[in-house]
Formats: structure tokens, C-alpha cells, sequence
């Protein structure tokens, strides 16, 4: 047992930036969380009320857990195939005399771990809430808290199995690159079914409706059915002041420790053969003689882009975690909303086409446009990572004779260009919804869109310069285990509050284009300059 | 020619790591930079490439200061860093490729260089590979191609003989000494204190941020024990 928490600390500790948090330090991140905890707070209280007045309020539990589920297993496939499959540490540990179980369960904690972290902020602001606005007691707090402890194990225990299965069983196993890509196809079809799945839930007839809504919470069954653990936490939570409450408590907790130990024994038995296999990573590339290969001369900086997107191609979890949810994420969102469309009779979308016409034509339209392109420019880690992913080699930038300022051009010239996907998307499908939307409309949003853009790529590389995660033993941490993340959601938070100010504040189309514009456009100025002028400073973390 | 004006550098208060060094690197020089470990050997190479700032003092490559003139003094040298695990991602060619479009050399020249230096280090049948799939030589050798592309004038190698086999050692020594002997500066820092002996023309001994001894290895005898080998009189000077 004390090996066991010997071990999960330091792969732990590992995993995270151990550099010390100075007080300031500590004071940002503690007003980072209470600011995005208090964005979840004012949505969440929105739905409850909403719903306490319908008599619907655990429908909110429901949603919470099964938007978290989705989130943990989705989250699960990447960092489990990354910390028991593909980080550096398995060649340190497995000539230690130690079990391979107590390393696996180690590794299977720190799984849980993270996710505890990411349930600090996503559920815990909402559960308060809920608890406030319904006047619970202290046992629904208590309840609560056992949840929050159990519930990640059946996500986590489960989609490990699963990734273990897959590692064992696919011949291609040597090919490191191949299994990653092949686990991203996994989650693709993964999430767009359940996407589909929720939709097809969409599809009740308006009697049924009718008979739930009048029903206490009679809508929770669309949502609680979904997966057993959420009956079972969402009935705890809403029966906790009686014995039903207790009675799926403590199935929960017999459930979780009964899962996590079967399911550790499992994953062990499969695990040590199939990573002393991967320990080997032979990626040899097709024979071509020198005549074949190119020579060509390139300008600097297609050069310089080039080896940027090489870099994130090659590398699947760069991939993953920086490419793929710029482009997945439109499509997610997207799907429902064209299937929903589809749906709809013809008098409804000549309402909808009406709204959105109008709409399109007044600020806050726009304003409203550019939060959902700038929401997905948040999931875009490239600019972000673009000085941690080159690892402790990042001094390289420091010795070729390239100036820091123009390097750090290129380095954000990635980003830019993905972020056009999110604002061809929703160009693409607002036309296809409004084929008559105005040009004029069209040409605004893409300028402001395209003015954030860049300013935002260039924060995210200060923000990147400022703290640089170059120690890392796996690509995983990069991403996922970077406190960096954090700046980046509370920019573009921060940014959201902006656009929409001055959409209210500016009714005047034009005016607001303007105002928006000069604001970006001094931004990016500033920004330059500020980086102009320390670059030195800057690039001082990296050496 | 690398001159050293009077440069120190501090990571903590209160401690130099490397401490008011004052001396310079001839052309046509190899010079051998040794020292026991953590003693600044690495710290000095990193202020010369531009990686780490001086905090006073300055260095000066063929006229012109690293400090003042960044970009320009960085085309003047090429540099082997301790760490071959760069851009791993890439192909050996890929990573030629890039760098010889920093340097902005030619079509028809890196061709024929690439060419050249992959036959001589013997990894011309891997230059389509990733480098992520070479052994930790080859890895320092594509490093070193890379660093040669350019046929800089100041070549400066952070510990360029770990992970070669005996022939690439062999290999990189003859090109070392070829190098400065068409006018061009070697600086080097190692543990290999026979390499040093055999190579060098002259030794530069630092330990805790000062330097103790410059000067040929003829010297350093004269100096400490006429018939003692590098490795007795290095125990010397740094105990």
C-alpha cells in the first residue's frame, strides 16, 4: 500500500509543472478558478431556475453527469494511452522491484487524479449551487462529495480496459504513431454517436414530453438511464434526506471500489506484455534512393511553418490534443444543429431564416457569431504549447541566426490558420441555413473574426514564453497537464465579456465593427511591441 | 576568432557560475574547454551561441558581439549541442533541409554537401528516416552534418564525442583538425581528456566559474609535473 502511494505521488508529481508556485502565483490561479467557476455558477443557476419553476430541477443533475461521463471517458482514451502506453517512465519502473500491479494502479490513480482536478471545476461551482438554491442540507454536500470521489473510477477503470484490449489485440502495436491515430478513430466514432444518440433522444413525441414535464423530474429519465453510475449519483442527490438516497450510496461505493479492484487486476494481466512490446518504437521509413529526395531551396519561413506542422502531424498526441479539436469540435457542435434543422417544418425554418436574418444584420448578431468561433479558438492548443512541445530543445530557436521576434511569428502561424477552420465552418453553415444573408454582414464577421484571431495566437505564445513546460516526460503533459490552459480559457473568457459589451454598447452596426476592430488592431500592436522590446526577457526560460 | 571580454554569469546571488573570463580563441585553433562538472563549461558554450545572456562582459566572433549584433554573430558559427534529441519528428533530410534554408544555402551546394558529409559519417542510407528511429550516434552525427552545412568560420561543439562509435570519433577528429587548418576556429568542451591531448592545440581548464589554466598541454606540464599525463595533471589543478 505504501508503495502504491509512494509511486502515485511521484508519477504525479511528475505529470504536473513541480516548479514552485510563488504567492502571486497562487493568487492568479485562485482568481482564474473563482472566474470560471463563476461562469459555470451563472449558467448553472440560469438552468436550475428554469427548471425549479418547471419542477424539472434534477433534470440538472442528470445533464451534469452525463456531460461529465462524456468528458471523462473522451479524456480517459487519450491520457491513459499516453500514461500507461507512452510515457518515458515505463522503461525507469520496470527494471524497479516493484509489481507491475502496484505500478498499474499508481498509474490508474493519477488517471482518477486528474480527473478529480477537472471535477473541481466543472461540477463542484455547479453542485454548490444546486445545493443552495434547493436549501439541501449538510448530508446532500456530504453525498455530493462521495460522488465526486466515485464517480470518475467507472470512466476511467472502463475506458482503460477498453484501451488495453485494443493495445493487446492490434497487430500494429510496434507502430506507436499508427496506435494513437487508430485510438483518435476510436473516439471520433465514440463521440459523434453519442452525439447522434442524444439527438435520437431528441425525438419524443410531444404526448411523452407533455407526460414528463407534468411529472416531478419526470424528464430525468432521458437523461439517468444513460449510464447506470448516473442513476445511481443523481438518485443519491435527490433522495439524500431518506433511505433511497443511502441505499444508492452505498451501491455506488461498493460499485466504484469493486470496479476499481477487478479492474485493476484485469488491466494488469493485459498491460506488462503488451507495453514491454511498445518499448521498442522501430518507425522506418520507405527506402528512397538520394536522387529521390528533395533539395529544394525555401523561403525561411515556409520552411520554418513546415517543420511546425511536421512536428504536430508526426506526433499523434500533438495532433490530438492541438489539431483535432479545432477541426472535430465545429463538426460535434455543428451535426445537431443541421440535423435539427433538417427536422424542422417548412414554417419554422422560414422563422428561424427570418430571425437570423435580422440578426445577422445587428451587433450583438455579429457579437453572438464571434463568441462561437472564438469559443472554438479555444480549443486550439497549438500557439499555446508552441515553445513547450520543442521540449528542452527549444534553445534551438536561441542559436540559429533567425531574430526571437520573427520567430515567434512563425511559431504562431499554425495556429492562425486553424482557427480559419472554426470560421469556415460557421460561415459555410450559416450560408447553407441563410443562403440571403448580406455581404456586407459576411465581410464584417470575417475581418473581426480573423483580427482576434491573430491577437489571440499572439497572447497564447506570451503566455506559452512566460511559463514554458520544457521538462516533460511525455507529449500528454504538454497539453493536458499545463497550467498554461488555464490562461488561455480565462483570455478568452475574458474576451467573450469584451465582444459582447460592446455589442450591447454599440447598436450602431458599423460603429461596433469599428469599435471592435481599432480595439483588436491596438491590441495586436501592443502586443508586437511588447514582444519587440523583450524579447530577451521573454526567451529567458528557455536555455 | 571567439574573444571572451571579461564575462560573468550568475544564476543565483552571491554565486558566478562562470566568473570574469578574459581570453581568446585564435583562427586556425582547436581549443580543448575542460572541466570537472557543473564547473561552466556549458554555461560558457550557452553565452557564446546567444542561448543564455551575459550578465557582464561580452563575446566577440569574428568583430562582431553576440550581445549587440545577435543575428548576425549567429551565422558565424555553427553549434553541436550536448542533447542530440532534436527534432525528432522529422526525417534526417527534413532537418538538413531546414537548416539549410536558415542558412540559405543553395540548391546545387546543399545537395552536394549533404551528400558529402552523409557518406562520410555513414548515415547516407538513413537520411530518409525519422530521426526519432536513429541510435543516439547517428542522431549526433546528423546534428554535427546539419551544424557543417554552412561551413561556418567558428565551430563550437558542447561534448561532441559522446555516443560516437570509435570511427565517427575517428571521423569527427579528422574534420576538426581539417577545419582549423583552413583558417577556421574549433572550440570544444569534453571529458575526454585523451581527445583533448591528442587534439587540441590549446587547453582551457575552468572549475567554480574561474578559469585555472590556459595555454598548450606543453605548458601545462612545464608548469605543474613535467611527466605527468592530462588526466594527473587535471586531478591536480581542479582538486
Amino acid at each position: 500500500m505504501k508503495d502504491i502511494i509512494l509511486l502515485t505521488k511521484i508519477l504525479f508529481k511528475e505529470s504536473i509543472n513541480t516548479k514552485k508556485i510563488t504567492f502571486g502565483k497562487f493568487l492568479l490561479f485562485v482568481f482564474i478558478y473563482l472566474y470560471i467557476a463563476g461562469l459555470i455558477g451563472y449558467v448553472s443557476y440560469e438552468i436550475i431556475t428554469s427548471l425549479i419553476q418547471i419542477n424539472q430541477q434534477a433534470v440538472f443533475l442528470g445533464i451534469c453527469f452525463v456531460d461529465v461521463l462524456v468528458f471523462e471517458i473522451v479524456q480517459t482514451i487519450f491520457s491513459s494511452l499516453n500514461i500507461l502506453f507512452f510515457s518515458n517512465d515505463i522503461q525507469y519502473l520496470m527494471p524497479l522491484p516493484i509489481k507491475p500491479i502496484k505500478i498499474v494502479i499508481a498509474k490508474i490513480n493519477c488517471l482518477i487524479i486528474s480527473q478529480y482536478i477537472m471535477e473541481l471545476v466543472l461540477i463542484l461551482p455547479a453542485m454548490i449551487l444546486y445545493g443552495y438554491l434547493l436549501n439541501a442540507g449538510i448530508v446532500f454536500y456530504i453525498m455530493g462529495l462521495l460522488i465526486m470521489i466515485m464517480f470518475p473510477v467507472f470512466p476511467v477503470i472502463l475506458t482503460t480496459i477498453i484501451v488495453t484490449l485494443i493495445m493487446k489485440f492490434t497487430n500494429i502495436i510496434k507502430n506507436k504513431d499508427m496506435v494513437q491515430y487508430l485510438s483518435v478513430g476510436l473516439t471520433l466514432i465514440f463521440v459523434i454517436s453519442i452525439q447522434l444518440l442524444n439527438t435520437s433522444n431528441n425525438s419524443i413525441t410531444n404526448e411523452e414530453l407533455a407526460n414528463m414535464i407534468v411529472e416531478t423530474n419526470g424528464l430525468l429519465s432521458v437523461y439517468i438511464n444513460f449510464f447506470i453510475t448516473i442513476k445511481l449519483a443523481v438518485n443519491s442527490l435527490v433522495n439524500y434526506n431518506n433511505f433511497m438516497g443511502i441505499l444508492n450510496i452505498v451501491i455506488l461505493i461498493l460499485a466504484a471500489a469493486s470496479v476499481y479492484i477487478l479492474g485493476a487486476l484485469l488491466i494488469s494481466k493485459i498491460y506488462i506484455k503488451s507495453v514491454t512490446k511498445i518499448m521498442s518504437d522501430g518507425i522506418k521509413s520507405k527506402k528512397k534512393s538520394f536522387n529521390e529526395m528533395t533539395f529544394k531551396k525555401a523561403s525561411i519561413i515556409k520552411s520554418y511553418v513546415k517543420k511546425e506542422f511536421i512536428n504536430l502531424n508526426r506526433n499523434p498526441i500533438f495532433f490530438m490534443q492541438c489539431i483535432l479539436p479545432s477541426i472535430l469540435f465545429p463538426f460535434i457542435f455543428g451535426i445537431p444543429v443541421f440535423l435539427s434543422y433538417k427536422d424542422m417544418n417548412s414554417e419554422d425554418i422560414n422563422m428561424l431564416k427570418h430571425l437570423l436574418i435580422e440578426k445577422s444584420e445587428t451587433s450583438i448578431g455579429i457579437a453572438v457569431g464571434l463568441l462561437i468561433v472564438v469559443f472554438f479558438f479555444m480549443m486550439n492548443f497549438i500557439s499555446v504549447t508552441s515553445i513547450s512541445r520543442d521540449r528542452n530543445n527549444a534553445n534551438f530557436m536561441k542559436y540559429i541566426p533567425i531574430d526571437l521576434e520573427k520567430q515567434c511569428v512563425y511559431k504562431l502561424i499554425p495556429g492562425i490558420i486553424l482557427n480559419f477552420v472554426p470560421i469556415m465552418f460557421f460561415i459555410v453553415g450559416f450560408i447553407y441555413l441563410v443562403p440571403s444573408i448580406s455581404v456586407k454582414s459576411v465581410i464584417y464577421f470575417v475581418i473581426l473574426a480573423i483580427l482576434i484571431n491573430i491577437f489571440n495566437n499572439y497572447m497564447m505564445i506570451i503566455v506559452d514564453l512566460k511559463n514554458p513546460k520544457l521538462e516533460w516526460m511525455t507529449e500528454y503533459a504538454v497539453v493536458k497537464q499545463n497550467i498554461n490552459m488555464f490562461f488561455q480559457i480565462a483570455i478568452i473568457v475574458l474576451e467573450f465579456g469584451i465582444i459582447m459589451f460592446l455589442g450591447f454598447k454599440f447598436s450602431n452596426l458599423d460603429m461596433y465593427v469599428i469599435s471592435v476592430s481599432l480595439l483588436y488592431i491596438i491590441g495586436i500592436c501592443a502586443v508586437k511591441k511588447y514582444i519587440s522590446k523583450n524579447k530577451n526577457k521573454l526567451f529567458s526560460k528557455v536555455m | 576568432m571567439i574573444e571572451f571580454k571579461n564575462i560573468s554569469k550568475s544564476y543565483t546571488k552571491n554565486k558566478k557560475s562562470v566568473n570574469n573570463l578574459n581570453f581568446e580563441v585564435k583562427n586556425g585553433e582547436i581549443f580543448g574547454f575542460l572541466g570537472p562538472n557543473g564547473a561552466g563549461k556549458t554555461t560558457t558554450i550557452k553565452m557564446i551561441t546567444g542561448i543564455l545572456e551575459i550578465d557582464s562582459g561580452d563575446i566577440i566572433i569574428d568583430g562582431t558581439s553576440i550581445t549587440e549584433k545577435p543575428v548576425e554573430t549567429k551565422k558565424k558559427f555553427g553549434y553541436v549541442p550536448d542533447n542530440p534529441d532534436i527534432f525528432l519528428k522529422l526525417k534526417g533530410i527534413e532537418y538538413l533541409n531546414f537548416l539549410a534554408d536558415i542558412y540559405k544555402i543553395s540548391t546545387a551546394e546543399r545537395k552536394e554537401r549533404i551528400e558529402e558529409l552523409s557518406k562520410q559519417f555513414g548515415i547516407y542510407e538513413n537520411l530518409n528516416d525519422r530521426i526519432q528511429s536513429y541510435s543516439h550516434g547517428m542522431k549526433q552525427k546528423i546534428i554535427v552534418i546539419g551544424t557543417l552545412l554552412h561551413n561556418p568560420k567558428n565551430w563550437i561543439l558542447d561534448e561532441p564525442m559522446t555516443g560516437l562509435d570509435p570511427k565517427s570519433a575517428h571521423d569527427l577528429k579528422v574534420m576538426m583538425k581539417k577545419h582549423s587548418s583552413e583558417g577556421n576556429t574549433v572550440f570544444f568542451s569534453t571529458h575526454v581528456l585523451e581527445v583533448a591531448e591528442k587534439l587540441c592545440d590549446r587547453i582551457g581548464i575552468i572549475d567554480k566559474g574561474n578559469l585555472i589554466f590556459i595555454g598548450t598541454y606543453e605548458e601545462m606540464k612545464k608548469k605543474f609535473k613535467e611527466n605527468a599525463s592530462l588526466e594527473e595533471l587535471f586531478l591536480e589543478i581542479t582538486e
